[in-house]
């Protein structure tokens, strides 16, 4: 018996089986998730700024190298807050990828680690990009997959995120946001780095990944 | 656009998802039938998965294979429900418990042969045999490489040769 034979019978065995929802029905419920995802739309915004606030968190200035000056001293050069390979990339055994931000990232090179582990996607810093439009309240849900925005949240302290290349559909991909949560007002060098959080959200079409975020209220505008 | 253009588009899409759906809706429902083992499971995900394809149109009917799209959602719907069911309920022995054979609609013999492959040769068998993806799209679909479609493939019809259709060799003996 051929091959074809084979995959033929498989075929034939299931000639009796049909899909007997109507319709109408799965119009209804597909316009029912259109409507609930607008209205998640506007909840997450919401709760993602009363996320950020949380414990009088801020965000820190993400955009570039901090250089400072003494006055009277000699100058003192800040550590650069972009680090190359301030990652971790692991390829799981069950096929999952692990990915562990230890600080805002080369996006470039994170990016490149991540689709040469077999993921379609993209990394980005959170607030990476001053002059960035593009907040989570302006991503469309019926982009992401499933559609509804509320698949995704910033933990502080949960700095790393598993997922794997069925996460998504078919021509899809993953969005990767590193974020970075520093104590406001603490600012001195015996305080602790700032704790970080990665966040995924999946998209149906991996064209309409965004390219950058920036959070939905000022740094240090929380409650 | 005005509202009379407006649902002018709107009874375009829903003409083209009307005839989608027609067109696909028994492929798709076989398909996750195939891999789920369970028909009442598998028509609440196919017709979810078409529900949320409609309420994503716009970007699926985009997409290179609208349907492999459907199952393909359909079947990570069905590991959302797993992993909510892991974690509300602690099983001693088996995360899930198997699904019910019976009623499917399909030869119990060929389902149960079905069943005793692994997941990922059903998921294979399920995408070329009833969305007649080529190797290409299966892989794209499930993302995995072409040769690993084509080896699972393999492997998934010699044992299903073995357990169904008698060989010459058993018949000789």
């Amino acid at each position: 018996m051929k091959d074809t034979d084979v995959l033929g019978a498989v075929r034939e065995s299931f000639a009796d089986v049909h899909l007997m929802s109507p319709l109408e029905t799965v119009i209804a419920e597909g316009q029912m998730r259109r409507r609930r995802t607008a209205t998640v739309r506007l909840s997450v915004a919401m709760a993602a700024v009363a996320a950020l606030g949380l414990g009088a968190l801020a965000l820190t200035g993400l955009s570039t190298p901090a250089v400072h000056n003494g006055g009277s001293g000699p100058g003192v050069v800040a550590q650069p807050h972009i680090k190359p390979a301030a990652y971790t990339l692991v390829r799981n055994g069950d096929g999952s990828v692990t990915f562990t931000a230890n600080d805002i990232v080369d996006t470039v090179a994170a990016t490149e680690a991540l689709n040469d582990a077999g993921i379609t996607g993209r990394v980005i810093n959170m607030g990476g990009d001053p002059g960035c439009t593009m907040t989570s309240a302006n991503i469309n849900p019926t982009d992401t997959y499933p559609d509804d925005t509320n698949t995704w949240a910033f933990r502080q302290g949960e700095s790393s995120a598993t997922f794997q290349s069925s996460d998504y559909p078919v021509g899809g991909g993953l969005l990767l946001v590193v974020m970075q949560f520093q104590q406001q007002g603490r600012e001195r060098p015996e305080v602790p780095p700032p704790s970080m959080a990665v966040g995924v959200l999946a998209f149906d079409d991996a064209a309409n990944i965004p390219t950058c975020l920036n959070s939905d209220i000022e740094p240090g505008t929380g409650p | 656009m005005g509202a009379l253009a407006r649902i002018q588009v709107v009874a375009q899409d829903q003409g083209r998802f009307a005839r989608f759906y027609e067109a696909h809706r028994d492929a798709c429902l076989r398909a996750v039938l195939a891999v789920v083992g369970d028909r009442h499971a598998a028509e609440e995900l196919v017709a979810e998965a078409f529900a949320k394809a409609w309420a994503a149109w716009r970007t699926v009917q985009r997409h290179p294979a609208p349907a492999a799209w459907v199952v393909r959602t359909a079947l990570n719907t069905r590991v959302s429900w797993w992993r909510r069911r892991r974690r509300e309920v602690a099983l001693a022995d088996h995360d899930i418990a198997a699904p019910a054979i019976g009623g499917t609609g399909v030869d119990a013999a060929l389902m149960a042969a079905l069943r005793r492959l692994p997941a990922r040769q059903r998921e294979v068998i399920a995408l070329r045999v009833f969305l007649d993806l080529d190797t290409e799209t299966t892989a794209r679909v499930l993302g995995i490489a072409s040769g690993t479609v084509t080896a699972h493939l393999a492997r998934a019809v010699a044992t299903l040769r073995g357990q169904l259709v008698p060989t010459p060799h058993q018949e000789a003996r």
